[in-house]
């Protein structure tokens, strides 16, 4: 565990470190690539050693706070937790360096350095916290980090607002986490989390609050429709590499709140299953949904981290129901198809989002519909966009697929149907998700790297420094490396789902086996599709060899002037299939029609406003007003009725404690 | 022995079904019109002359619009692999149904990809439109296989995709013909859904997305998309068709892959494309058709 602890400090160093020598770069650059590294080898030893079923001890410390013991600890589960976060950290965290450097000032390099180390090592933290304090703090000083990143560039109004709504949200979420650790450690008599298991059953109604509180809290982080008020704000607001880390992984960090709470908390009822699939399929259609409407590139990756954090939501759903139903080896199987999803999703989504941040800085602008053939300028980029794209989807080579296939193999199995009326149906909305993430990531990937380039930035565009393109292949390469081998990570989820479920290592065996067999059979139809296309690739090369390529214009059907404003734009390509969905989705359309024979001016203009944002957040705030305004005259901002409140606040504590 | 057999007679059925199914459905379609129609196996021949010509290549293209052909070609291949085509699949295991379904996503994607390479607002429309309608066709499709899959007591497309007997097994299947023959004529751009005869660019899906490919390329993309329609029609008929005497699964298999060349030829000359904005409607039909199965499995 002290490699834990090294890590961390090692992480926290460089962060001050780097804050002191901002104004030397090649030093403070030095030390973030250095110390992330350094604890990216760390934190790896020590979770090998974990996944591989070595003992490590926990390690635990005093603390002069009340309650609270520096407790940490490892098991699988947070050993997948803390690989993803060091991998995932580690490479946002090096591009992050050269696209500093390529901004040119307008990312303020102290900040950003400082508070992204801190993120890294407060997520570290965290995932092995096993005290409710320690836990908090951590909590804490990532969402506070986490602010400090949205608000790099508070030059920009919208910036500031992103910022304030992120801080806002994720302070009713803490709020709640704190109540929750009220409630279990009040019963548990100590903050401690293995007094939290071995606990009495909590009453019915404190159960609920208890779920509620941690449905909220965790959710609010993780970002589940209609919790997701911050996010498609704040993902664009912050430093593409800072994006990536709080897509991939932070907001990860809400799953991992949760599966560690059902970890101690046993088997839940199948109502509150139900509940988790409801969410998780909502928050993946609608999070699609509105994902792939989208105009701005960071805003679109942002609602597709809802729509992915909804699939992973699924499968822990569909674990807890194998929990109440007692069917050990479906919980095993929902858990583990949820981590794998989360292991995935933290790869391809950084990936997708350090290339829009890629993108951004070579157009100087998110609006996909000034890019536009960057293909040329930018190959690099764009083929690894293209493979991030793919593996987002879900589709079979690429290590999408894989975690999606466990949770289809739990909602198609054969006496699924039998008790569980819920899973065709589930299946079923899985499958629209998937054909709207091939629109929404077609659409985006499609008008930003393909066709002919809309706007003379986009023309001009070049690829990135290789600092910032070696984080990208990584981690495309290990899409397509978990795609057609997939057997390591998903041993390491039946691990991290054996903690969850409770199963012992001899029962995860059984099951990780039958599992890991069929998924190699899978990873090998996955080669067979590369190699097969190697193959067909030669023999067209061959063929075209002996007899000639020409080049010439695109077909436009008879039409010899064509331009780049005639492309289909990332605004019509959804179009007929959002109409078909329109009641859900909710698109404005101002249209201003072409009237008579010679029409002089015609306009038309789409928008899709965020339920959250634009219907029943402003309904609630203003009933929050009404309610808040008679206790709101206790707040006068003079001094000493404040200092009045707090001396009569420590006396009545002091008498209720006497 | 059985292996080569298997493996050679997988080949000449990935060669010649797609081409003989499309003839079949040419020749019904002259048949109905009162023509002559062209040679059964002509699609070979167009393949066969297309890969010894040469490409031509929009400027605007890049890498992705010459690599859609070959992926969308190596994904109809691996699907190929785990179809139940006359006998047992070359691969089956359990949940291979999910696999075969996205790898004709895959293929989707790339070809969507392509269409988007070359700028044109044309092949975007076509796009544009596959997406939309594919949106629809997976559920159903998925939806089908959910019924499928309980009633067999197995997630194996050699299982799944088998004779049951009994009122209720009877009516569910007739429900998932009716579904997977809907997804069957829109995922492989038959009428009433696409027109692949049309010659104004404006009305067609499938064939507008492959506008400026040529040569191999374009013989790549008939080659598959003649084999994703062999696939799916011999799930129907797998559903319908077991052994027969004297030909065995085989010769059950090529009757019925006929049949439903006849099936889609007969429907092709008796209606016309349904207008676009119609075709949701119909692929709705399809989920519903198939949700009413999955019901009557699961009573």
């Amino acid at each position: 565990m002290s490699l834990l602890l090294a890590a961390v400090a090692t992480l926290g160093v460089s962060a001050v470190a780097s804050f002191v020598f901002s104004r030397r770069a090649a030093w403070a650059r030095t030390l973030v690539v250095g110390g992330l590294a350094v604890a990216a080898a760390l934190g790896g030893l020590l979770a090998s050693r974990a996944l591989r079923g070595q003992g490590v001890p926990d390690l635990t410390g005093i603390w002069l706070v009340p309650g609270a013991v520096f407790h940490v600890g490892i098991d699988p589960l947070s050993a997948c937790f803390l690989l993803l976060v060091l991998l995932v950290g580690g490479c946002a965290g090096v591009y992050g360096e050269g696209y500093i450097a390529a901004s040119h000032g307008h990312v303020p390099a102290a900040p950003a350095r400082f508070f992204f180390l801190l993120l890294v090592a407060a997520m570290a933290l965290l995932v092995c916290s096993r005290n409710a304090v320690l836990f908090m703090v951590a909590w804490e000083t990532m969402a506070l980090s986490a602010f400090g990143l949205v608000s790099c560039e508070h030059d920009k109004p919208e910036v500031r607002k992103a910022g304030l709504l992120y801080l806002l949200c994720t302070h009713v979420g803490s709020l709640c986490l704190l109540a929750l650790f009220a409630i279990l450690g009040h019963n548990a008599g100590s903050l401690e989390f293995g007094a939290f298991a071995a606990a009495p059953t909590l009453p019915a109604a404190l159960r609920a609050a208890a779920f509620l509180l941690a449905l909220i809290g965790f959710g609010m982080k993780a970002g589940f429709m209609p919790l997701h008020i911050w996010l498609q704000e704040a993902h664009p607001a912050a430093p593409s590499h800072a994006s990536a880390a709080m897509s991939g992984i932070m907001i990860e960090m809400g799953l991992y709140g949760l599966l560690r709470l059902l970890a101690l908390s046993g088997p839940v009822p199948a109502g509150v299953a139900l509940i988790l699939v409801v969410a998780g399929l909502a928050s993946a259609l609608f999070g699609i949904m509105f994902a792939m409407v989208q105009r701005d590139l960071k805003r679109l990756l942002a609602y597709s981290s809802i729509e992915n954090v909804g699939i992973i939501l699924l499968g822990v759903g569909l674990g807890c129901h194998g929990l109440a139903a007692g069917s050990p080896s479906l919980a095993l199987l929902g858990f583990s198809g949820a981590i794998l999803h989360t292991i995935n999703h933290g790869i391809f989504k950084s990936l997708l989002f350090l290339s829009a941040g890629a993108v951004y800085q070579a157009v100087g602008t998110r609006d996909i519909e000034a890019c536009g053939g960057l293909q040329r300028g930018m190959p690099w980029t764009c083929g690894l966009t293209a493979i991030g794209a793919a593996a987002i989807c879900g589709l079979p080579p690429l290590n999408g697929f894989t975690g999606e296939w466990l949770i289809y193999s739990w909602l198609l199995r054969p006496d699924a149907g039998s008790g569980m009326r819920f899973a065709a149906p589930a299946a079923a909305v899985l499958a629209i998700v998937g054909a709207f993430a091939v629109v929404a990531f077609s659409k985006s990937c499609g008008t930003a790297c393909l066709g002919q380039p809309r706007s003379e930035a986009a023309r001009a565009a070049q690829d990135p420094s290789w600092i910032m393109l070696a984080p990208m292949l990584l981690l495309a390469v290990l899409c397509v490396a978990i795609g057609v081998f997939p057997q390591p990570v998903l041993r390491a989820a039946f691990a991290a789902a054996g903690d969850v479920a409770r199963v012992s290592g001899s029962g995860v065996g059984a099951d990780f086996d039958q599992w890991s067999r069929l998924l190699a059979v899978v990873g090998l139809l996955g080669v067979g599709v590369w190699s097969m296309g190697a193959l067909l690739w030669t023999w067209r090369n061959l063929l075209l060899r002996r007899r000639g390529v020409g080049h010439g214009p695109t077909w436009g059907c008879g039409f010899t002037a064509g331009t780049a404003r005639m492309q289909y734009s990332g605004s019509s390509y959804p179009v007929p299939t959002a109409r078909v969905f329109a009641s859900l989705i909710g698109t404005r359309e101002e249209v201003q029609a072409p009237v008579g024979y010679w029409p002089a001016q015609a306009s038309f203009a789409s928008r899709t406003p965020d339920p959250a944002l634009e219907l029943w957040l402003p309904v609630l705030v203003r009933r929050f007003n009404v309610w808040l305004s008679a206790p709101r005259r206790l707040q006068h901002g003079r001094l000493q009725i404040s200092l009045l409140y707090m001396s009569v606040f420590l006396v009545a504590i002091l008498l209720w404690k006497l | 022995m059985e292996t080569l057999t298997s493996a050679v007679s997988f080949a000449l059925l990935v060669l010649f079904a797609p081409h003989l199914m499309l003839g079949v459905i040419a020749k019904t379609k002259a048949a109905v019109a009162g023509r002559k129609g062209p040679p059964v196996l002509q699609t070979l021949y167009d393949v066969v002359k297309l890969l010894g010509k040469g490409a031509v290549y929009s400027t605007t293209t890049t890498w992705i619009f010459r690599l859609g052909p070959v992926v969308s070609l190596s994904a109809a291949l691996a699907a190929a692999v785990l179809a139940p085509l006359g006998g047992p699949s070359l691969v089956a295991f359990e949940g291979d149904a999910v696999l075969f379904a996205y790898l004709f996503g895959l293929g989707r994607f790339v070809t969507v990809m392509a269409a988007l390479d070359t700028g044109s607002s044309f092949e975007g429309m076509g796009a544009s439109r596959e997406v939309a309608f594919s949106s629809l066709a997976e559920p159903a499709l998925i939806l089908s296989f959910a019924g499928l899959a309980y009633r067999a007591g197995s997630l194996c497309l050699e299982r799944m995709f088998s004779i049951h007997v009994g009122p209720s097994a009877v009516a569910s299947t007739i429900l998932a013909l009716g579904s997977l023959f809907i997804v069957l004529l829109a995922e492989n751009s038959r009428i009433p859904v696409d027109d692949p005869n049309t010659h104004l660019e404006l009305t067609m899906i499938h064939e507008v997305m492959v506008l400026d490919h040529g040569g191999p390329d374009l013989a790549f993309i008939l080659q598959g998309a003649g084999l994703k329609l062999v696939l799916m029609s011999s799930l129907l008929v797998r559903l319908v068709i077991g052994d027969l005497p004297f030909v065995g699964a085989a010769g059950a298999m090529a009757l019925g892959l006929f049949l439903v060349a006849v099936a889609i030829g007969l429907v092709e000359s008796s209606m016309a494309r349904l207008r676009l904005v119609r075709v949701p409607q119909l692929l709705v039909a399809a989920i519903c058709a198939s949700a009413f199965g999955l019901i009557l499995v699961l009573r």
